[in-house]
């Protein structure tokens, strides 16, 4: 029967579904082409009209615009005002999103609590900030912040906390040359830490008597911790000296080679997936055939890595190119490696000494010789309003979200667990650590994830706060030169990124605590 | 624990103090809440506050720089609005009763939390000065706390003394919601609001005279208020009529109100007759003819031959006049005969049908024109901007024409994502995932900013229609995604059924798949359309006045005739405010829905 249907009758091949059905769809892509390519004409047209033809060249060019936060107050390119904008977007949506789960894990259990007062208190903070939009919301902490008074001439000298319409500003630690070395010391004897947890359970499981594995783990750690801060960092060298190592090795190598490499990447794992289309195909209950979609998979496939390939060995302009890798393009690059392994041993030099952090307190000086004071760009450490309007912003709105997601995670897991757990004698809150939450994360991850989508385009709102972050430096940029489109395109680049990354950690997470089925 | 006999006692202990624990993190978040709500109400009352900020400004929020001569076709607005609500509320009447018990219950609880707040409402509230320093000033006397306590105990005594009394009444829950607006229309006699007033000199008269809520406005609230009884009772009386055909009526009403609101009532349309004659009643005229010979003839056999190809044909005209110089109620109307013809098969089977089909047609073709005529004609309503719409009144057809444009997008674009041509599906999955991807207000950028370069020489569209041309992409993909996941829900079966019974692809779409998926996604739907309604507040950044640009850039920026700078905190409380009580009661309202049709239960 099958059969019948898919082999095309030559005789009435206008009667014939499957291909009427490519044919129509080949109509529709066409009409679609047409239509882009008028659109695309017309904007080319105009954009010629215009005498700002489409061009990447201001990417090298000084914008000659300040930029009020990030690590280039003066950015010498437009490349890396949009670098500055980027960082200063991951900063807010890295920090919020440990913040928004934090927060919104904590407002979802107390809407289950039993105790009606906080169960109502947390609904009730639910439904005013959900029901009210981000904006207004941001533009009211900013409003709030800048109520403050402004700083006087009066307030100069050394402060502790302090907060006026520029900002919060508070003592920090201040990272010292053997910072690196130490964070990755710290490192080392948490997985330590752990290990000895795990070999503690381990015994208690064994011989059945309380080996204090928690004690055990947090005191082994805390005493790693201290040999670490006091000159035990220095362990951490050995990092240097292979980074020092490899990258006279990579040195050698032929900048042939990773064209080489990367193109045999790219057929071996596109190559392994048209084999296992086929594979699966045959194993399957459809017995062999393949259905259209799979020719379709394969045909991309294929696509991409002639692509790839194609990539790997031939120019494709400079101006693209200058601005993702230098000034040369894949086809000559090394791609950055033995500089990157100097990077590293710079950062892990053996011989570095002194306390890993210092604490610095903020401090008001004046501005030049004129009657203005702010804070102290060197000391302590400033959030400035748009920061801080953003971030507040944005972290109770993904919060109540979550909150939602967790509540509906845990009422998900039936009631059946929780009572076998009680009935097994456990602690209401062993119960909900060791029962309840492993199950609940389990639903909660996918929606999960889209709250932190929506956290990372929420950033974007910065902008009506003065917050430079990469939607509002690109409006600067394009005000300034006059390239709107090539802005959005890195726009749209970037965000799209962000996203792919963000779902791409939670697919991960989503397969590695899928339930595995019989 | 026996001597706890009494049945509240009992509440307490088993809801606040269960623990010694629980018990701790009671009474935290009691002195947590109380400090919160003593600290908003001496915000509120703070002498710092200016709120005549907002109420001087009232009219610059709802229609912005509207002619004032015309402002009354904002309150026609709500009032044709508050009629149809009425008029919905009472042929939707469900007959629910609520006791007697429950509602002097409910006004116990009231007024004995109002006793409560104003018993603990704070004495007096932190200021800053001028040069930064802090000190207390006093904003709520003793002998105003009185004045205030007194009403509510005795309110609330007497609520307890009618909760006592064994009354078997019961009342029907809509007048009873209606009844208890009245309460709110009568405050606006009580409640007076500080009014900026002027001498004939131009002088400010200070300090500012205080006026009733209800003498303020244009139509006054109470006789809104009127209407909105008046159509209640029509509606009751329609439904004890038992019309059955306002059961369709009514729903395709509230989708034709905004529009007709929009392009009629609020626009003011310039109407030239001599287009009228040449356009409008020819085009109905001939429109009417077409319709009635398909339906005339669509059950003829030989007719049926050749309607497949008919169909293509005016899909075609269609296609090949979009782009053509020729009124737009032709194109519009040529699209119609395309439906018409698709779906009159389906109900034209019989007398009835003919007949029933023949007065949709009919009424749907004098619909369309009239409402193209209105939105076509050029406004009668003269504004420094050129743009009529701001404030509330830019929200509002934002949000309502933002969902009318996005929705048929987005079902158009769900049907392609699950389609099974691998094209038409790799095509949609892109655009929504490019759209999706990307913040609500890059798209903005892009319609204020990029979207004229790729118009062709001589098609300029208002920054609004740029606007909602980004927006039915933006939130048509939104959209898409959850008419998708309604779409998965359907079983094969339905599918199988529907070609079993021989419908072609439109009818199994439009008649067996689509009504069940959207039934099945009504509660996500609704949410997105608030998140769309929310959403617009994001206009502001590009310069659209719509409700927040005037809050917040507008208004505080104001120096003349009255000092207004610096209240952004005063405007943005009660923007917020604004926002909430919609989206509240929409999605309270939502939820009731939701559980009467029972929908995510199984």
């Amino acid at each position: 029967m099958l059969d019948n249907i898919r082999n095309i009758d030559i005789k009435n091949i206008w009667r014939n579904v499957s291909f009427l059905k490519w044919i129509g769809q080949f109509l529709f892509l066409v009409v679609l082409l047409l239509g882009f390519r008028y659109i695309f004409n017309t904007g080319v047209r105009n954009l010629e009209a215009t005498n700002l033809p489409f061009s990447w060249g201001w990417l090298g060019d000084t914008p000659g615009v300040s930029v009020s936060e990030g690590f280039a107050p003066l950015p010498n390119s437009g490349r890396q005002m949009l670098q500055v904008g980027m960082y200063n977007m991951l900063r807010i949506t890295l920090s919020g999103v440990v913040a928004a789960t934090f927060f919104g894990t904590i407002l979802g259990i107390a809407r289950l609590s039993k105790n009606w007062i906080v169960e109502k208190a947390a609904t009730g903070l639910l439904e005013i900030v959900r029901n009210v939009p981000l904006l207004v919301q941001m533009l009211f902490f900013q409003a709030f912040i800048l109520s403050y008074p402004p700083l006087t001439i009066e307030d100069r000298g050394d402060i502790f906390i302090h907060v006026s319409a520029k900002g919060i500003a508070y003592p920090w630690p201040d990272p010292g040359e053997s910072s690196w070395l130490f964070v990755s010391f710290v490192l080392v004897s948490f997985f330590i830490s752990r290990w000895i947890f795990k070999w503690r359970v381990k015994i208690l499981e064994r011989e059945g008597k309380d080996t204090h594995p928690f004690i055990w783990s947090i005191s082994s750690f805390t005493l790693l911790t201290l040999i670490g801060w006091n000159g035990g960092y220095k362990a951490m060298g050995v990092i240097g000296i292979a980074a020092t190592y490899l990258s006279q090795g990579f040195e050698l190598v032929p900048s042939i080679a990773y064209q080489i490499f990367f193109s045999l990447l790219a057929i071996f794992y596109g190559v392994r997936f048209i084999r296992r289309q086929i594979t699966n195909s045959n194993t399957g209950e459809v017995g062999g055939i393949l259905s259209d979609e799979d020719y379709f998979r394969m045909a991309i496939a294929g696509l991409l890595i002639v692509l790839v390939v194609i990539l790997m060995f031939m120019p494709l302009g400079n101006k693209i190119g200058s601005f993702l890798e230098g000034d040369e393009i894949f086809y000559k690059a090394d791609w950055g490696i033995p500089q990157y392994f100097t990077g590293i041993a710079n950062k892990f030099d053996m011989s570095f000494s002194g306390a890993p952090y210092e604490i610095s307190y903020p401090k008001i000086v004046q501005v030049g010789e004129t009657k203005f004071t702010r804070y102290s760009k060197e000391q302590g450490k400033v959030t400035t309003v748009g920061y801080f309007a953003t971030w507040v912003g944005v972290v109770l709105y993904t919060a109540i979200f979550i909150s939602e997601v967790v509540r509906s995670g845990i009422m998900a897991v039936s009631k059946g667990q929780s009572e076998a757990g009680l009935s097994l004698g456990l602690r209401p809150r062993a119960l909900l650590r060791l029962i309840v939450l492993p199950q609940a994360f389990r639903v909660m991850l996918p929606p999960m994830g889209n709250q932190y989508l929506n956290l990372a385009k929420n950033t974007s709102l910065g902008i009506a706060v003065a917050y430079p972050e990469i939607v509002a430096v690109g409006q600067t940029l394009y005000n300034q030169e006059g390239q709107t489109m090539p802005v959005f395109l890195i726009w749209m680049m970037f965000y799209s990124f962000v996203s792919l990354s963000i779902s791409g950690i939670i697919n991960f997470y989503n397969r590695k605590f899928a339930l595995v089925e019989r | 624990m026996n001597f706890i006999e009494n049945k509240q006692l009992r509440w307490l202990r088993d809801n606040l103090f269960s623990s010694v624990g629980s018990a701790v993190i009671s009474l935290i978040t009691l002195y947590m809440l109380a400090g919160m709500y003593r600290g908003t109400v001496g915000f509120i009352l703070s002498p710092m506050r200016k709120w005549t900020a907002v109420t001087y400004n009232m009219q610059l929020y709802m229609i912005f720089n509207y002619a004032e001569g015309d402002s009354w076709r904002a309150w026609a607005s709500v009032g044709v609005a508050l009629f149809l609500i009425g008029v919905t509320l009472g042929y939707w009447n469900s007959g629910e009763k609520s006791s007697f018990k429950s509602i002097s219950n409910g006004l116990f609880k009231v007024f004995t939390t109002l006793t409560l707040l104003v018993l603990i409402a704070p004495r007096e509230t932190e200021v800053m000065n001028n040069d930064g320093s802090r000190s207390m000033v006093e904003v709520i006397s003793s002998s105003q706390r009185i004045s205030f306590l007194i009403p509510v105990a005795v309110l609330a005594l007497f609520s307890f003394v009618l909760t006592r009394m064994n009354i078997e009444m019961s009342f029907n829950r809509t007048k009873t919601i209606i009844f208890y607006l009245g309460f709110l229309v009568l405050s606006g006699w009580i409640i007076k609001v500080p009014t900026v007033t002027f001498d004939a000199s131009g002088n400010r008269i200070l300090p500012d005279v205080y006026l009733p809520v209800a003498t303020t406005t244009t139509i006054p609230w109470t006789i809104l208020y009127g209407v909105l009884w008046v159509s209640l009772f029509i509606g009751l009386f329609l439904q004890k009529k038992g019309l059955k055909p306002l059961k369709r009526i009514i729903p395709i009403t509230w989708v034709i109100l905004p529009l007709y609101l929009f392009s009629w009532l609020y626009k003011k349309p310039l109407i030239e007759l001599d287009k009228v004659f040449t356009n409008d009643v020819p085009g109905v005229l001939i429109f009417w003819a077409i319709g009635f010979l398909i339906i005339r003839y669509i059950t003829n056999e030989k007719f049926m031959q050749y309607r497949n190809y008919l169909t293509s044909g005016f899909l075609l005209v269609t296609a090949s006049i979009l782009f053509l110089r020729i009124p737009f109620l032709f194109k519009v109307l040529t699209f119609s005969v395309v439906l018409l013809l698709l779906v009159a098969p389906a109900i034209a089977n019989t007398d009835e049908g003919k007949r029933n089909l023949l007065l949709i047609w009919i009424v749907a073709i004098a619909v369309i024109a009239f409402l193209l005529r209105g939105s076509g004609s050029p406004t009668g309503i003269v504004t420094p901007t050129g743009s009529f719409l701001g404030g509330f009144s830019l929200t509002w057809v934002l949000a309502i024409f933002g969902t009318y444009v996005s929705f048929p997008f987005g079902v158009m674009l769900a049907l392609g994502r699950t389609s099974n041509l691998p094209l038409v599906r790799v095509i949609c999955t892109g655009i929504i995932e490019i759209v999706r991807s990307v913040p609500y207000i890059t798209w903005l950028f892009f319609a204020s900013v990029m979207l004229t370069v790729f118009m062709p020489e001589g098609v300029e569209f208002n920054l609004i229609v740029r606007v909602l041309i980004v927006t039915a992409f933006f939130s048509g993909a939104y959209f898409a995604e959850n008419i998708r996941g309604g779409l998965q829900s359907i079983p094969k079966g339905q599918y199988e059924a529907a070609n079993a019974i021989g419908m072609n692809p439109f009818q199994r779409i439009s008649l067996i798949v689509l009504p069940q998926a959207l039934r099945a996604i009504i509660p996500t739907l609704v949410s997105s359309i608030i998140t769309a309604f929310k959403d617009s507040s994001l206009v502001a950044i590009i310069g659209l006045f719509d409700t927040l640009r005037i809050g917040s850039a507008v208004i505080p920026t104001q120096s003349s005739p009255v000092n207004f700078v610096g209240t952004q905190l005063d405007n943005l409380l009660f923007i917020a405010l604004f926002y909430w009580v919609f989206c509240f009661i929409f999605s309270r309202r939502t939820m009731k829905i939701e559980k009467k049709l029972g929908l995510g239960e199984r």
